[in-house]
C-alpha cells in the first residue's frame, strides 16, 4: 500500500529550511530575481537610455558598474537583462522537463515499441551536440525569445525522459502498483495520480539543473549573436559586446559584470538543487557513488540510489 | 572480442543512417532550393541547362531514391556548395577541419590524462588538498560559461600580459607547428577546463567507489604496496565509469569548440558554422551537422572498445541498455 | 606448543557519524602454532572485525584503541599493531606470512585482471622469482588445490568461474607464498552445501599437511565441530568463552554458548535435545551498557550480571568463561521449568 502522510510536503519544507546550502541558494536566487525586477529603482537608470556625454566609463560610484559605448548604464542593464534570462532558463527547462517526464511517463509505463522508438529517439538527439541542434533550428526558426525557449525545450528533453523512464520501469513493478492494476484502476489514474508523485523528487531536481544549464546555454547563444534579438537585454546579449576584440581588451566592465551576474545566480541555482536533493533523497548525502554510472542518466543526478520498496 | 565489435558496429551504422535521413529530408525541408547546393553557381546560371541539369541529377526521381544518390555522393566526398561563397564544401572542409582537430583532440588529450591524474590523486587522499582544490573547480566548473573563461584568460594572459598571442591560429610568417603552438594554449585551456572538472569530479568518485570494492581488501591483504594497489586495482577499475562520462561529454567538448573558436577567432568548423547560421547557408550547417554527429558516433564505438578492454565482462553480456 | 598469534585486550572504536562505536572489548586470544582455531558468533559480533585487525586492514574508519597484537615469526615477536598501516614491514607480513581468506569471492577478486595474475602477483611481490616461475608455481598450486585445467584456467576472469572454483583461487592466493598462518573469513558462507564440505576438507588437509595455523571465522557451528582444534565464542565484541574444541562443544559453560550450540541443527540432533532459538535480538553496539552484554537475552540474569564488567573465569586446563553465575565446577545454577521453556 502507498503510503501517504500528510505531514510529507511540510516535513521536507522544514527539512530544506533546516539545509544551509539549499537556503544560501535560494537567498541567492531571490536576491537576484528581487533586484533584476526592480532593476531601474536599483540602479536609478533607465537600462535603454543613451547617454552621448558619458560613453565607455569604467565603474565608478555615479556608475557602478560602468557605462557602454552607447553610454547606458551597465548595472542597469545587467539588473534587467536578468528578467529575460531568468525567464528563458526557467520556461526552458519547464518546457523541457514537461516534455522529459510525459514521454518518460508513457515509455516506462507502456513500454514496447513506444518505448523502443522513444529511446532510440532520445540517443539519436543525444548524439548531436546540444549547441550544434540548436544552431540548426535557430537556422529555420529564427531568433527570438519564444524560439529560444522552444529550441532549448525540445533539444533538451532526454535527460528527463530517461529518467522518468527508467523510474516508471521500476515502480510500475512494485506491489502497489500491481495492486492499483488489480483494482481495476485505468493506466491514466495510476500513472498520474500513483507514479508520478513518486517521481517527483529526481523531476525537481533536474528542473533546477536545467534551468542553471539553460542560462548559460543561453548566454553562449547570444554571445554568438544568435539567440535572443539584441534590443532584448540579456545577459548573453551583453556578453556579446565581448565579441570585438577591443572590447575584450579595454572594456572589461562590459563582459565580466554580465558574466559574473550569471555565475552568481547559477551558483544559487545549483545550490538550491543540492539543498533538494538532499531533502528529496536523504541517501545521497551519504553515498559517495555518483560515479557508478549504471544503466541511466539518473545516477548523474542523484548518484547511485535504491529506492526502498 | 570480435563478436563484440561486430555487435556494436550493428548499432552503430543504424544509428548513422537514421541520422543521415533526417539531415537530407531536413534540409529538403529548407527554403533554399536544394539545386543551388549541388551545382556550382556558374552552371546554374542558364535556365535551360537549370532544367537539363535538374533532370540529371535526378531531382524529379522518388524522394527515396534521391536520399539513395545524395548518400552515396556524400561517401564520394562530394558535399554539395556553400550557398553564401560558393565554394565546394568539401573544400572549406578541407581547410577548415584540421584547425578544429587540432584543438578538440589537444582539449580532450589534455583534460583526459589531467583529469584522471588529478582525480586519482584526489580519490586516494580524500578530504586532502588536491580534493577540496577539485571540488572548487568543480563548482566553477559548473557554473561559469566556459567562454568567459576564455575571454578571461584572453584579457590577462594575452592583452595585459602580453605573453600569448591574442586570437587566430598563426601568426603571419609562421611556419612550424612550434610557431603555433602558443596560438594553441588559450583555447585548448579554455576548452579544456569546464571538461576537466567534471572529469576530475567522476574519477575521483570512481576512485572512492572502488577503494570501497573488497578486491581492494584481497589486493592488501598480499602485501602490496599501496601505489601499485591503487595503480594496477583501483585506478584500472576506475576508469569503466570515467570513459561512459567521457562518451557523454564529447558533444559538449564540440559544442564548446564553437564558443572557444569565436572567441579566439579559430578558423575552424565552429567559427564556420555560426557564419553560416548568420546567413541561413543550410547545406554548409547540414553537412558539418552530419559529420559532427557521424564522428561523436564513431568516438562512442571507440570508447566502447576500450571500455570492454578495460573490463572483460563488457564483453559478455554487454548489449546496449 | 609455543603460540603464533597472541591478542591482549584489544580494544577496537569506529568512528560513525553518530559518534564513535566500540566494536571489540578487552579481546584476548591466544592461537598456538599448527592449530586450527575457530571463531564463532552471530553476525556483528566482531569476528571479521578481529580478523582485520590482526593485519591492520581495519576499515579507514576503525581504529585499534589499546591492547596488543604480537605475531611470532620463527620465533621472533612482532607487535603487530606499533608497526605502520602500509609499511613495508606490515607489508612484508600481509601475504607472505599471514593469508587472508574472503567470503565474496566475487567480488574479492578483481574482474578485470586474469585470476592467475591475481594469485602471481602476490608470488612476486615476496619472492625473487621471474613472472615464468611464477606462473608454474601458481599452476602447480592450482592442481593441487583441484581446479581442473589450471594452464587454462590461469588465463581466465574470475566471472568465467563457479563459486566453489573461486573459492579455490582465493585460497592460492593466501597460501601460495606458503604463509604460516592462514585466516579465513566466512570462507564458505556463499557457497552450496556440498562446495562448503569440499573447501573445508581442503583447508583442513592444509592444515595438516603443511602444517599451517588456521583461523576460521565463522558463525556455522557445524563447522566449527568437524574441523576446530580450539573455539572462541564472541558475543557484542567480547570472546566470551574459550577453549578446545570438546570443552566447548561437548561441554560450554557460558548461556550464549549453550544457546548457540541449541540452536544448530545436526549437534542438537545428536545430543537428542530439543532445538530452540536464542530468545531476543542482538543489541546494536552502540547501546551496550557496562554489564554483561549478554544480561538482556540471558534466562540466568541476575542484577549482579548488569552492574559489573564481567570477568573472564578459568576453568579446567585453559577454559575460559565470561560468566559469574557459573559456580566453581563452572556449572550453571538450575534453571526452573518455567523460566527454562519462557
Amino acid at each position: 500500500m502507498i503510503e501517504k502522510p500528510p505531514s510529507t510536503a511540510k516535513l521536507m519544507i522544514s527539512n530544506f529550511v533546516r539545509n544551509t546550502t539549499g537556503m544560501i541558494g535560494l537567498a541567492i536566487v531571490f536576491l537576484v530575481v528581487t533586484s533584476s525586477i526592480f532593476a531601474v529603482q536599483i540602479s536609478g537608470y533607465d537600462p535603454n537610455m543613451f547617454d552621448g556625454a558619458n560613453t565607455s566609463l569604467p565603474p565608478s560610484t555615479t556608475h557602478l558598474m560602468g557605462t557602454d559605448q552607447l553610454g547606458q548604464d551597465v548595472f542597469s542593464r545587467v539588473l534587467y537583462g536578468g528578467r529575460n534570462s531568468i525567464l528563458i532558463g526557467v520556461l526552458a527547462s519547464f518546457l523541457g522537463n514537461l516534455i522529459g517526464t510525459v514521454l518518460g511517463a508513457i515509455a516506462g509505463y507502456v513500454r514496447g515499441k513506444f518505448d523502443t522508438i522513444l529511446i532510440r529517439l532520445s540517443e539519436l538527439v543525444m548524439t548531436f551536440p546540444q549547441l550544434v541542434l540548436v544552431l540548426i533550428f535557430v537556422t529555420f526558426l529564427g531568433q527570438g525569445v519564444a524560439n529560444v525557449i522552444f529550441i532549448f525545450a525540445i533539444t533538451g528533453w532526454m535527460t528527463t525522459f530517461r529518467l522518468v523512464r527508467s523510474e516508471f520501469m521500476s515502480l510500475r513493478e512494485e506491489a502497489f502498483v500491481e495492486a492499483d492494476r488489480a483494482f481495476g484502476f485505468s493506466s491514466k489514474r495510476i500513472i498520474f495520480r500513483h507514479l508520478l508523485p513518486n517521481t517527483m523528487s529526481p523531476i525537481v531536481v533536474a528542473f533546477t539543473i536545467n534551468t542553471a544549464i539553460y542560462i548559460i546555454a543561453e548566454a553562449g547563444l547570444s554571445f554568438l549573436g544568435l539567440g535572443v534579438p539584441v534590443t532584448t537585454p540579456t545577459w548573453g546579449n551583453l556578453l556579446a559586446a565581448a565579441q570585438a576584440p577591443v572590447v575584450v581588451e579595454q572594456y572589461w566592465w562590459l563582459w565580466v559584470f554580465p558574466a559574473a551576474a550569471i555565475v552568481v545566480f547559477v551558483t544559487g541555482v545549483n545550490f538550491i538543487g543540492d539543498g533538494l536533493r538532499d531533502v528529496l533523497d536523504p541517501r545521497s548525502r551519504t553515498q559517495v557513488k555518483e560515479a557508478s554510472f549504471g544503466s541511466t542518466l539518473k545516477q548523474k543526478i542523484f548518484g547511485s540510489r535504491k529506492r526502498n520498496a | 572480442m570480435l563478436a563484440f565489435i561486430i555487435r556494436r558496429i550493428a548499432i552503430v551504422i543504424p544509428m548513422a543512417l537514421a541520422i543521415s535521413a533526417i539531415i537530407f529530408f531536413a534540409s529538403r525541408l529548407s527554403p533554399i532550393d536544394p539545386l543551388n547546393s549541388l551545382i556550382s553557381p556558374d552552371a546554374a546560371a542558364d535556365p535551360t541547362n537549370l532544367a537539363i541539369l535538374k533532370e540529371r541529377l535526378g531531382f524529379n526521381d522518388p524522394i527515396f531514391v534521391q536520399y539513395f544518390n545524395w548518400l552515396t555522393e556524400m561517401f564520394k566526398g562530394n558535399f554539395g556548395y556553400s550557398i553564401q561563397t560558393g565554394q565546394p564544401i568539401s573544400e572549406i572542409l578541407a581547410l577548415r577541419m584540421p584547425a578544429t582537430l587540432e584543438l578538440i583532440l589537444s582539449a580532450l588529450v589534455i583534460s583526459t590524462i589531467l583529469a584522471l591524474a588529478i582525480g586519482l590523486v584526489a580519490g586516494a587522499n580524500r578530504g586532502g588538498f588536491t580534493d577540496k582544490a577539485s571540488r572548487a573547480l568543480a563548482a566553477v566548473g559548473i557554473s561559469v560559461p566556459d567562454f568567459f573563461i576564455g575571454l578571461a584568460l584572453l584579457n590577462i594572459l594575452a592583452y595585459r600580459l602580453n605573453w600569448l598571442p591574442t586570437g587566430q591560429r598563426i601568426s603571419p610568417g609562421q611556419v612550424t607547428f612550434f610557431d603555433r603552438l602558443p596560438h594553441l594554449i588559450l583555447p585548448v585551456a579554455t576548452l579544456s577546463i569546464a571538461m576537466l572538472a567534471v572529469l576530475i569530479r567522476y574519477t575521483r568518485n570512481s576512485v572512492l567507489d572502488t577503494l570501497n570494492r573488497d578486491f581492494v581488501k584481497t589486493a592488501r591483504s598480499k602485501g602490496l604496496p599501496e601505489w601499485k594497489v591503487m595503480w594496477s586495482h583501483v585506478f584500472r577499475n576506475s576508469l569503466g565509469p570515467v570513459m561512459v562520462i567521457l562518451a557523454f561529454r564529447l558533444p559538449l567538448l564540440v559544442g564548446g569548440s564553437v564558443l572557444v573558436e569565436t572567441v579566439f577567432q579559430w578558423p575552424g568548423i565552429g567559427s564556420t558554422v555560426v557564419a553560416a547560421v548568420t546567413v541561413s547557408d543550410f547545406p554548409v550547417i547540414m553537412v558539418v551537422s552530419l559529420l559532427i554527429a557521424v564522428a561523436i558516433l564513431f568516438a562512442s564505438f571507440l570508447v566502447d572498445i576500450v571500455k570492454s578492454i578495460l573490463d572483460p565482462r563488457v564483453r559478455l553480456g554487454a548489449t546496449t541498455e | 606448543m609455543s603460540n603464533i598469534l597472541e591478542l591482549k585486550d584489544v580494544n577496537v572504536t569506529f568512528n560513525v557519524e553518530a559518534g564513535q562505536l566500540h566494536i571489540l572489548r578487552d579481546v584476548s586470544l591466544e592461537v598456538p602454532k599448527g592449530s586450527f582455531l575457530c571463531v564463532v558468533g552471530e553476525s556483528g559480533c566482531g569476528k571479521s572485525v578481529t580478523a582485520q585487525a590482526i593485519v591492520q586492514l581495519l576499515p579507514d574508519n576503525g581504529k585499534v584503541e589499546s591492547g596488543s597484537i604480537n605475531f611470532y615469526d620463527q620465533g621472533e615477536k612482532l607487535e603487530i599493531n606499533k608497526l605502520e598501516k602500509f609499511g613495508s614491514r606490515m607489508r612484508g607480513l600481509r601475504g607472505a606470512k599471514i593469508g587472508m581468506i574472503f567470503q565474496d569471492t566475487l567480488s574479492s577478486l578483481n574482474p578485470a585482471h586474469r585470476v592467475g595474475r591475481q594469485v602471481a602477483e602476490s608470488l612476486l611481490q615476496h619472492m625473487d622469482i621471474s613472472k615464468d616461475e611464477a606462473k608454474t608455481k601458481v599452476i602447480e598450486l592450482f592442481k593441487k588445490l583441484g581446479i581442473p585445467d589450471p594452464e587454462r584456467r590461469y588465463e581466465a576472469y574470475p566471472h568465467e568461474f563457479s563459486g566453489g572454483m573461486r573459492q579455490r583461487v582465493m585460497i592460492a592466493i593466501a597460501t601460495v607464498c606458503e604463509p604460516d598462518l592462514v585466516i579465513a573469513d566466512e570462507p564458505t558462507t556463499a557457497l552450496d552445501v556440498t562446495i562448503q564440505a569440499q573447501i573445508m576438507t581442503l583447508l583442513k588437509d592444509l592444515q595438516k599437511s603443511a602444517g599451517k595455523t588456521f583461523i576460521l571465522i565463522t558463525h556455522n557451528m557445524a563447522l566449527v565441530s568437524e574441523v576446530a582444534d580450539h573455539v572462541a565464542v564472541m558475543y557484542l565484541g567480547r570472546v566470551v568463552e574459550y577453549g578446545n574444541v570438546n570443552q566447548v562443544l561437548r561441554n560450554p559453560r557460558h548461556p550464549y554458548t549453550q544457546a548457540l550450540l541449541q540452536s544448530v541443527p545436526s549437534l542438537a540432533a545428536d545430543k537428542n535435545i530439543e532445538l530452540k532459538t536464542v530468545d531476543g535480538q542482538t543489541p546494536s553496539p552502540a547501546d551496550v551498557t557496562k554489564g554483561c552484554e549478554f544480561a538482556g537475552r540471558c534466562p540466568f540474569v541476575t542484577d549482579a550480571c548488569r552492574e559489573q564488567v564481567i570477568p573472564l573465569l578459568s576453568f579446567g586446563e585453559k577454559h575460559q568463561v565470561r560468566c559469574i553465575r557459573l559456580d566453581e565446577k563452572g556449572n550453571l545454577p538450575k534453571l526452573s521449568k518455567a523460566a527454562a521453556n519462557d
